[in-house]
């Protein structure tokens, strides 16, 4: 499911609508962007398989970067995370004292969680200002994330600061 | 354009015939990036249980079909709640009471042996099996109640993507029929002789969705090869 960059469904249910992005694999020789899915004809009017086109191949191929452009801060973010515990836990050594890697714990633990938190407050968000589908879902979602990641990072920030200034 | 017809792949391979059920209407011809979009769906046609009726019709009045699928769908499908057993490396069905086995692999993959005789197992089949094959083929096998089912070879074929093709080596020695999901179509490997009765009844569903069963692309007949 790699390449898929959204999916509908619900759990226990097995209807489910999605926009993938993929040359084919079967007989079917559909577009680079299009539909997969089974059972929500009814609900969104596309058959599995159905190409995207106008505004809704803009929105696949703007989901696309996205979701690569995500996986590449998912790797940074992960680098110097790895990179600022390991100054503290050196630091801890240093000054035989807990405080700088306990700090720095906390400062990329909130920071994680307030992201993930933000994105599914932005999904809610989202659903709430009616956005009831697709890749503005998605969109608020992100936006949710990158509002709980440095909200979470400056408020996690603060409380280590009061434990280890860095 | 004749949009009303159905165009089912026939292909014969040795002693079997493959059957290529496809998800949507055609011509006949092998599909092309100008006009596969034109052609409507059986979903559109027929509505959402187009699918369970095909596989219905497919697994026949057989009892028991072992299904190779994902450890999400035994999840989701709600089929744990049947607590299923250990399947064992061999099984003579004539002697087994519990309705529903299990097995995990790792790397994914999961062999389910179910009982169709009971209608709540029934119904999650048919209304779980093919759910999402376009990563993953699913495939159904088939016995009578008198088969000692030997499950290593199957898993070894399930399991072995490049082997896919070789349905001579499952029927009718360790299956009586397979069916094949894949990419929202449908497959089936069964002995020659079955394959008309099969077509028959085919062309009977096609009737109630106002449709004509037309021969398909031989090429279509079985799954293309996996990756």
């Amino acid at each position: 499911m790699e390449s898929r960059l959204f999916t509908i469904s619900k759990s226990g249910v097995n209807k489910f609508y999605s926009w993938d992005a993929h040359v084919p694999v079967g007989n079917h020789p559909h577009n680079y962007y299009h539909v997969n899915q089974k059972g929500m004809h009814n609900i969104f009017g596309t058959s599995n398989h159905a190409n995207l086109g106008g505004a809704q191949l803009v929105q696949a191929k703007q989901l696309r970067y996205l979701k690569i452009g995500g996986r590449v801060f998912l790797v940074v973010g992960v680098i110097v995370d790895t990179i600022q515990l390991g100054t503290a836990t050196a630091e801890s050594i240093e000054n035989n004292s807990a405080k700088p890697i306990v700090a720095q714990s906390i400062r990329t633990t909130g920071s994680w969680t307030a992201a993930w938190v933000g994105a599914k407050g932005g999904f809610l968000v989202g659903a709430a200002l009616g956005i009831e589908s697709g890749p503005g879902l998605v969109l608020t979602a992100i936006g949710g994330g990158i509002v709980g990641g440095l909200g979470g990072y400056l408020g996690a920030d603060w409380i280590a600061d009061f434990i280890y200034e860095d | 354009m004749d949009l009303r017809t159905w165009p089912i792949a026939r292909s014969i391979k040795g002693t079997l015939c493959h059957l290529g059920i496809p998800q949507r209407l055609g011509d006949g011809k092998p599909y092309t990036q100008e006009h596969y979009q034109s052609f409507p769906s059986l979903e559109e046609i027929a509505g959402e249980n187009w699918y369970s009726e095909i596989l219905a019709l497919l697994l026949g009045k057989n009892r028991w079909v072992a299904w190779w699928t994902t450890k999400r769908v035994l999840k989701n499908s709600g089929l744990q709640a049947f607590s299923p057993s250990k399947l064992p490396d061999r099984l003579e069905l004539a002697n087994i009471n519990s309705l529903l086995w299990a097995r995990s692999f790792f790397m994914g993959g999961l062999l389910i042996l179910a009982d169709l005789s009971d209608s709540d197992i029934r119904s999650k089949i048919l209304e779980w099996s093919g759910c999402d094959t376009e990563y993953d083929a699913e495939f159904l096998f088939t016995a009578p109640d008198t088969f000692e089912w030997e499950f290593e070879p199957i898993l070894n074929w399930c399991r072995d993507k490049k082997v896919a093709q070789d349905t001579e080596d499952v029927v009718p020695a360790k299956a009586d029929r397979i069916i094949a999901l894949f990419d929202g179509d449908i497959y089936c490997a069964l002995a020659k002789v079955d394959a008309e009765p099969v077509l028959d009844s085919l062309a009977i569903l096609a009737e109630t969705w106002g449709l004509k069963l037309i021969t398909g692309p031989e090429t279509y007949g079985w799954l293309p090869n996996l990756k």
